[in-house]
């Protein structure tokens, strides 16, 4: 009788332990040894499987197999609250016994994880149609799916105390950097937060500069990407419940590199990077150049087209700084429309803001066509780069670019490219220079930033950056 | 302070120093001092310049400085670089900015020299890379005039005078001005890279080819006497091309020789606060600012055009007693005292 009551009290005490929750089940069972409270979450488990599970190895525990506990989806271990905890919430089943205090694990978590289909924000025209999604277990499973390699490590962390999360990294030993590992194991290994639950927490952690705009991590939802990388001595990792991979050490140009590239004819290819590149430059200085030239040295025109630029602004009542910003800010307005609004909307905002409103400004005489002309190719060539990091970054760093242009003209753009340029060679991704292979200089790889090499040609391989260089102590930031 | 270089970074921070300011106000002085022959007594100022490469290669292991030397060397380069300022800055006041107070253009300058400085020594050292793309650039506008030259400007030659060579070598040193880095750095250029020999030859005839090239050109654009009245006849030059897309190419160059300015003074800053740490290694942030700050203040005493051109006279002897007496009287104690 005394038994009953206690295990009714530790069934109150389970029940409470999760608050009540609806979805929890909690029941008590008869064991060989006697009763065993067998707990698990309804809406994270396959209950389905539950009772054949339990029924198997009731049925091994009978026959005194010898660690009839132990199979391909149960274990034992001594019994403790955190861990009963750990398990239920895991989406695991565990059977709890009082007499032995012994707790049963059976691996049987359901949950839903969306099929994988192309991620929205990389769109290729060549290549796998396939993205990540939430489960690190169906990601790594992409990956594996392409690298037949017993080579390839997969490495986890649980990382917060509140949210146990898994966070996993992904490399290939062969070729991977063993300083750039330890890197990446002891960074998230330092990380001492109670509450991590998005890959944006993990990436703020293991940047090396996180005041910079540039992104030093590689963020994708391509597997095929992510393969490619890890083929080039990278490291990806991966949270639990993001789509995303994060792919590190990276360099500048990383960002301008597609899957599209490896799978296009070699000059076409070829021809698409080097006009990304060149879409960096237009992105970053063609505002800041319109500016200059109209506020400061219109005599670097033609004579025509001076003329043209003269009678497109004489009668604008602002300065061609405030003349930008009211169409660049415009411009950001409908992006952030476009994109918060459901998808059969977005478009027709995009049409409205962009031709309606836009042309509405212009006859209003409140910014000329031209700078119209000059803020929607910056626009456009700003989404060119293929990723979405970089892309925010490029439309950011114009505004400084175009405040030294209204400052000083020409000398302003000057001065603002070398502090650029500066900035970028201090930067770093897991300690490794992001200006490589520029700064320091590597002839080998140089040609890769304009040049999609045809493979046959690819005999090196290509471990991670130049080893060594620009290497430095990280300050701690948990 | 500690780092390597490479051969490459090692002979391209010797190659922005040494063409980095006076590149373009290099050729009227010349010409005009050296006479008809300019393109002769540059041959003849090239093969000195690879004797002292020569020289400087075979005893930098006994260049080694005590304070005294340290801080002579370090007003010498605070000296430079206000002249370079002051010259840049009178430039850009006539080009581009008459209205602009000089000290906030200055500041601008020095703002950009401080944060490099500031950053890891790599920074400095591989900010020059950003030049390369400019240089090859500007030699290719510089081809535009290709049509223009004449080339009779060269001939007859013979006919300078034992004075205007004598006066021509002594302006041809300012090409030579801040190759005395290269006793100073070299002892960083990883050892395992050779320098003697070819590397060391090959940077003489870049160095030549470049700064020839600039001489040359400017003979045969102008008549003697409408060289005279240009201060940066390469500028010129280009502001007399024509091409479709743009009226003015010379402002474009303009830039392109200020960021090339602010290089040289990033890196003369650099290796003047890299000996300054030889002897005092502490308070390394505090001492950048404070030379920063001098950069700011000492070129708002040099900005007429009198003092600006007196400066750049005075340079040149300054050059001959630190790129040459001094390095060669080191040298010789150093080895005496192993000895």
């Amino acid at each position: 009788m005394d038994d009953v009551k206690s295990n009714d009290s530790l069934i109150l005490y389970i029940q409470n332990l999760f608050h009540d929750s609806a979805d929890l089940i909690v029941r008590k069972i008869s064991w060989k040894d006697g009763d065993g409270i067998v707990c698990f979450l309804s809406t994270m488990t396959e209950s389905s499987e539950v009772n054949k599970q339990i029924e198997i190895l009731r049925l091994r525990s009978i026959a005194e197999l010898p660690n009839w506990a132990g199979t391909a989806t149960s274990s034992v271990e001594a019994f403790s609250v955190p861990k009963l905890i750990k398990t239920v919430t895991n989406g695991f089943v565990a059977i709890f016994f009082p007499a032995t205090n012994l707790l049963l694990t059976i691996t049987i978590p359901s949950f839903e994880v969306r099929s994988t289909t192309e991620p929205n924000n990389e769109i290729v025209i060549r290549g796998a149609h396939e993205g990540f999604v939430e489960s690190i277990d169906k990601n790594i499973s992409l990956i594996r799916k392409h690298l037949l390699i017993s080579d390839l490590v997969v490495k986890d962390v649980k990382l917060g105390e509140d949210t146990n999360t898994k966070v996993t990294y992904v490399f290939i030993e062969s070729i991977a950097d063993k300083d750039v590992v330890n890197e990446v194991k002891s960074r998230l290994e330092n990380i001492d937060r109670t509450k991590i639950y998005s890959i944006g927490q993990i990436e703020d952690y293991l940047e090396d500069s996180l005041w910079s705009p540039f992104p030093q991590f590689l963020n994708t939802e391509r597997p095929d990407r992510a393969v490619a990388n890890l083929l080039e001595g990278k490291i990806v990792l991966f949270t639990d419940q993001s789509p995303s991979a994060l792919i590190a050490p990276v360099n500048f140009f990383s960002f301008y590199e597609t899957p599209d590239d490896f799978n296009g004819r070699v000059i076409v290819s070829s021809f698409f990077r080097m006009l990304r590149i060149f879409s960096f430059v237009i992105a970053v200085f063609l505002p800041a150049y319109y500016i200059a030239v109209v506020g400061f040295h219109s005599e670097v025109l033609p004579y025509d087209l001076s003329m043209k630029v003269k009678t497109a602004v004489e009668f604008i009542p602002y300065r061609p700084i405030v003349e930008a910003l009211i169409v660049e800010l415009f411009i950001e307005v409908i992006r952030e429309a476009t994109i918060r609004l459901p998808a059969p909307i977005g478009p027709t905002i995009g049409i409205v803001g962009g031709l309606v409103i836009g042309d509405a400004i212009v006859n209003a005489g409140l910014v000329s066509n031209l700078m119209v002309v000059v803020v929607a190719m910056t626009a456009i060539s700003s989404f060119v780069v293929p990723s979405v990091e970089m892309n925010t970054t490029i439309r950011i760093i114009r505004f400084p670019f175009m405040l030294a242009a209204t400052l000083f003209g020409f000398f302003g753009i000057a001065i603002g490219t070398i502090i650029l340029f500066i900035h970028l060679m201090n930067r770093s991704s897991l300690s490794q220079p992001y200006l490589s292979p520029v700064v320091p200089f590597d002839p080998s790889r140089f040609k890769n930033i304009f040049f999609r090499i045809p493979y046959f040609k690819n005999h090196k391989q290509q471990q991670t950056f130049t080893h060594g260089t620009g290497r430095r102590k990280r300050r701690g930031r948990n | 302070m500690n780092f390597n270089l490479s051969r490459n970074q090692f002979f391209l921070i010797l190659f922005v120093v040494q063409s980095g300011s006076s590149f373009f106000s290099f050729p009227s002085p010349f010409v005009n001092a050296a006479g008809r022959d300019a393109w002769l007594v540059f041959i003849v100022a090239g093969a000195l310049h690879y004797m002292l490469l020569l020289f400087y290669e075979r005893n930098y292991k006994n260049f080694k400085i005590g304070p005294f030397v340290g801080w002579l060397y370090k007003i010498y380069w605070l000296f430079l670089t206000i002249v370079y300022m002051a010259y840049i800055d009178y430039t850009l006041a006539v080009w581009g900015f008459p209205e602009t107070p000089q000290i906030i253009v200055i500041a601008v300058l020095v703002t950009v020299s401080l944060y490099a400085n500031l950053s890891r020594a790599e920074t400095v050292i591989n900010l020059s890379v950003m030049l390369i793309p400019l240089i090859f650039v500007f030699v290719i506008f510089l081809q535009f005039a290709w049509k223009d030259l004449v080339w009779t400007n060269l001939f007859p030659f013979g006919e300078s005078t034992g004075a205007e060579w004598a006066k021509g070598f002594l302006k041809a040193q300012i090409a030579f001005i801040g190759s005395e880095l290269y006793v100073f750095f070299r002892k960083h250029v990883d050892s395992k890279q050779k320098i003697k020999g070819r590397p060391l030859f090959f940077y003489q005839i870049l160095w030549f080819t470049f700064f020839f090239f600039s001489v040359l050109i400017v003979i045969l654009y102008y008549t003697p006497r409408g060289l005279e009245r240009l201060p940066e006849p390469l500028l010129f030059l280009l502001k007399a091309q024509e091409v479709t897309f743009v009226e003015r190419l010379d402002l474009f160059f303009l830039y392109i020789w200020t960021v090339w300015t602010i290089i040289t003074i990033v890196i003369i800053s650099f290796a003047a606060l890299y000996v300054h740490r030889l002897h005092f290694n502490e308070h390394q942030k505090r001492d950048t600012i404070i030379w920063h700050i001098f950069l700011v203040l000492l070129p708002l005493f040099f900005l007429s055009k009198g003092f600006v051109e007196k400066l750049n006279d005075v340079i040149i002897y300054l050059y001959l007693v630190f790129g040459l007496f001094i390095p060669l009287i080191v040298i010789l104690m150093n080895r005496r005292k192993q000895k």
